[in-house]
């Protein structure tokens, strides 16, 4: 028989209390139909004057749910070019996001984005080298997942210690593989890179998501629905760790393994997005902030939250690359950087105000 | 030096309360002996305080009692099951750890950091309640909605104690948890742990309050036990002398009939 601490019964109605379940459902139904409102939107701002009905009528034909009258024109702009370019970006978004929020929690760093362990630079290189020897876009996002893979696997060997994986020897780690592969990318260009290919190159590195497919699209929205199912299921778990490892361990976690595990996921997530999409910075860093000063900190609200945050910025993100200043386009990382280094400062300013 | 003169009311022993037999452990890290074959009993309900000069080891204990390390010898067994052979999670649902100073950069809610409690046990409709009134068992209820950074170090402890209390545990455990706290809230966090009647061993600095509050204290000294026993068997001139390096003299608190201790340099 066993006795444990049973403290009294309190009057326990908390009406300002009652905020988590009932407040993250309402949260969520509303980031979610603002991400539908994006897609049709979105997917009508162009050079074609396309009406938001078009768009589900193209949908709605596609899947054999209906049968408009959509002229071919109409129909092939909105399924064979906007759509998937679109679908992508929301992928793409909501991957970065959900990566940035698990990776700042797992190494305690406030200031961790998803490419914080050397993996968009190992990518870069994969790409790179893809694109210099001209093996064309199939290859490149196995070559950049490859990359990633590779990054995250030397970053783990660098900051393993006796089988522990400490934050702080991991950023680090994750820093010097990081320079590592800048300097290789570097090298390869520099060696080798001419005319049509330094411009794709270029673009690539800057992130962009022109020419987007299906296949594209298809790749980051499988990654981003399995593992983000995953990383839900482990809410409890990464909400632990909060107080660090020691205090996450007196509360019956796992602390190693479940460091490993969760970060290997987020390389295979960041992988997906950095393989279709290049390295598109800040979104992973800002967006689950952003939703913490919202909704607090339980993953069980920042994780779904974050990702339909990220899917909906990444999509205007990317309509303002394509349309400022149509018909050339601008990188949409740079797009991300103008928007994210503003308020990236301003975290840093609270912070400050913080301590 | 502080003189306590706060009324110490020995709760009923929980009946069942398992006791924690610490079983000759040793613990090094880095090739050196840091816990060197240390044995201990603590009985069920009751509070056993771990003193010792600074590195003499009571963190290290304490933390492979809790599992976080692993000891390279010996035994710790709670109600006669040994807690290094538990999972780590179902060790969780039986043993609570309240760290010195244990912070965070995350935005929480002192509800949120309560429910940190629960981790290990499944998920409930009840988990709230829990918290709460573990909440008002510390004093801190009405605090539930605030911001954990805008807490005193004093309200942040009684919120580590309540998130303690909420893991539901038949062991607590409790390092140095007056570090840094002011007086009142000193005597304040031990009389709440004491009522709470759950077997306790808490490494504590500080003589007198090991005195004042605890049923056993266990004086390490380079890793070994040096003393073992009732405070006032324990705290006596010739203990303090050869472990701390300064010279007491015992005299007992006029309300409590407890020892109180001061100190002067050899």
């Amino acid at each position: 028989m066993t006795t444990t601490v049973a403290p009294p019964a309190a009057g326990a109605s908390a009406p300002e209390l009652r905020r988590s379940g009932a407040r993250t459902t309402a949260w969520i139904a509303v980031m979610a139909a603002v991400l539908a409102a994006s897609v049709t939107l979105a997917v009508t701002i162009g050079s074609a004057d396309l009406h938001p009905l078009d768009v589900w009528r193209s949908i709605g034909d596609h899947l054999g749910l209906s049968s408009s009258s959509l002229s071919l024109l109409r129909d092939g702009i909105v399924w064979e070019l906007r759509l998937p370019r679109v679908l992508t970006a929301a992928a793409v978004g909501a991957a970065l996001a959900l990566c940035g929020a698990v990776m700042q929690t797992l190494t305690r760093n406030p200031l961790a984005d998803p490419y914080l362990l050397g993996l968009s630079s190992g990518a870069s290189v994969g790409a790179v080298a893809v694109l210099i020897l001209g093996i064309g876009r199939l290859g490149l996002p196995a070559a950049a997942f490859a990359g990633a893979l590779l990054a995250l696997v030397v970053t783990f060997a660098l900051a393993n210690r006796r089988g522990e994986l400490a934050p702080t020897r991991t950023v680090l780690a994750g820093l010097a593989v990081s320079y590592l592969c800048s300097a290789a990318t570097s090298f390869i260009i520099f060696w080798s890179a001419t005319g049509d290919s330094y411009r794709e190159i270029l673009s690539w590195l800057l992130g962009s998501l022109g020419g987007a497919s299906w296949g594209d699209a298809a790749i980051v929205w499988v990654a981003v629905v399995v593992v983000g199912t995953v990383l839900v299921s482990r809410a409890r778990t990464l909400d632990a760790f909060a107080f660090g490892d020691s205090t996450a361990s007196t509360l019956g976690i796992n602390v190693n393994a479940t460091r490993w595990t969760l970060l290997t996921l987020v390389a295979l997530l960041t992988g997906a997005a950095v393989a279709v999409s290049g390295a598109i910075g800040f979104v992973g860093l800002m967006l689950p902030h952003a939703v913490r000063f919202i909704v607090g900190s339980g993953h069980r609200a920042v994780l779904p939250l974050s990702a339909l945050a990220g899917a909906s910025f990444m999509i205007w993100a990317d309509t303002l690359a394509r349309t400022l200043f149509d018909p050339r386009e601008l990188p949409v990382g740079v797009v991300t950087a103008f928007l994210g280094a503003p308020a990236f400062a301003v975290l840093l300013r609270r912070r400050r105000v913080g301590r | 030096m502080t003189v306590l003169d706060t009324p110490v009311v020995r709760p009923a022993v929980a009946a069942g309360a398992p006791p924690l037999e610490v079983a000759d452990v040793s613990w090094s890290a880095d090739g050196r002996l840091i816990v060197d074959g240390v044995g201990l009993t603590v009985a069920p309900g009751t509070m056993t305080g771990l003193l010792g000069p600074n590195g003499s080891g009571k963190s290290s204990l304490l933390r492979t009692v809790a599992g976080t390390y692993r000891p390279d010898g010996g035994r710790v067994l709670l109600g006669g099951s040994d807690l290094g052979a538990m999972r780590r999670r179902d060790r969780a649902r039986r043993v609570a750890v309240v760290e010195q100073e244990s912070t965070t950069d995350v935005p929480l809610q002192v509800l949120d950091v309560v429910l940190l409690g629960r981790t290990p046990h499944r998920a409930s409709a009840s988990d709230e309640a829990l918290a709460l009134a573990a909440l008002e068992t510390v004093g801190m209820r009405d605090l539930a909605g605030r911001d954990w950074h805008t807490l005193s170090g004093g309200e942040r402890q009684r919120v580590h104690l309540a998130r303690a209390i909420t893991q539901q545990p038949e062991l607590l455990l409790l390092d140095e948890p007056t570090n840094h706290l002011d007086i009142h809230y000193q005597l304040a966090l031990l009389t709440f742990v004491h009522s709470l009647g759950v077997t306790t061993l808490a490494a504590l600095h500080d003589l007198n309050l090991a005195a004042a509050y605890c049923d056993q204290v266990v004086v390490l000294d380079g890793g070994r036990v040096a003393a073992a026993g009732a405070p006032a068997e324990v705290l006596v001139p010739d203990v303090v002398r050869s472990v701390f390096g300064v010279d007491a003299d015992i005299h007992l608190n006029p309300r409590t009939g407890r020892p109180v201790l001061t100190f002067s340099p050899l």
